[in-house]
């Protein structure tokens, strides 16, 4: 059985992300622009994409496994004051109604999931036909710094509870039978160094 | 919204009801409210509500056995719980 329980790793990405809330958050506002109805927020982690949900989106369902980044989430949610509804589950087995949502979002999770191309046939299978899944995910470079990635994932799992460097998120969306409607590549460096998880990708694509 | 000792009392917000699955079968859940559970009852199985958060891991998740069983859906007849969508 997969542990969802990763007390440190927790505790280190709430840091990271708070410390990076500034640089990431135009990214977060444009992943969820113009989204609408109900949405399913895949692995919400602490929260931080809630307060950027525009007015059109009626209710959030956010899904998160992890206990402590989960709390976090509840308490964010209490403060948006809005329709947000926090619940613990997997995204290899979704706990939703076939065809239920307008959106569903994933951000900084596919890296980490056991079996994205499970996760993804998930998705597909609680958005409606036309829905959109939304992405902002960490994805695997080119030249040296995919060789550099790829060398160092038997390791970089181990540091990040299961997150992995080197994934090639755009095609196993597109091997998921989305049709990916826009995607754009962009570095997220620390200053001006690249990082094994500096290359993002950021877009939409639909569910036939 | 204010946290009060009462919050893990409070029932959980009918329109997330409505869109839950069992995370195996994908099919409706019965919620019972005053046992803080979601009852699958095709496949016996029991998906707790721990603080106002559906806890909907299947490992997590206990099997009712049929005594139980038979309790809870007795008791979903009795007070005409209706599952959380229809199939």
């Amino acid at each position: 059985m997969t542990t969802h329980v990763h007390p440190i790793f927790a505790r280190v990405y709430r840091a990271l992300s708070v410390a990076t809330a500034d640089q990431i958050a135009p990214h977060r506002q444009e992943l969820l622009a113009g989204l609408s109805g109900r949405v399913m927020e895949v692995g919400c982690g602490n929260g931080l994409n809630f307060e950027h949900y525009p007015e059109s989106v009626d209710e959030v369902v956010a899904i998160e496994p992890e206990p402590y980044l989960r709390g976090l989430a509840v308490e964010q949610a209490e403060v948006e004051g809005r329709n947000i509804m926090v619940i613990d589950g997997e995204a290899e087995r979704l706990p939703a109604e076939d065809d239920s949502f307008d959106a569903v979002v994933c951000s900084l999770v596919l890296c980490s999931i056991e079996d994205p191309a499970g996760a993804l046939a998930e998705i597909r299978r609680v958005l409606r036909p036309g829905g959109e899944l939304r992405f902002y995910e960490h994805v695997l470079g080119d030249g040296r710094l995919e060789s550099v990635q790829n060398r160092i994932d038997w390791l970089w799992p181990k540091l990040g509870a299961g997150c992995h460097c080197n994934r090639d998120t755009l095609s196993a969306i597109e091997a998921a039978g989305f049709e990916v409607e826009k995607s754009r590549e962009l570095s997220l460096d620390i200053g001006r160094v690249r990082t094994p998880v500096s290359p993002h990708i950021l877009g939409l694509a639909v569910s036939p | 919204m204010t946290e009060t000792a009462d919050d893990h009392n409070d029932e959980l917000d009918p329109r997330l009801v409505a869109i839950l699955a069992c995370p195996e079968d994908k099919g409706p859940l019965f919620y019972l409210a005053d046992e803080a559970i979601l009852y699958n009852p095709r496949l016996h199985r029991v998906y707790p509500v721990r603080g106002n958060i559906p806890v909907m891991i299947v490992e997590q998740a206990r099997s009712a056995e049929t005594e139980e069983h038979d309790r809870i859906m007795a008791k979903v007849e009795a007070e005409g719980l209706e599952p959380s969508f229809s199939e």
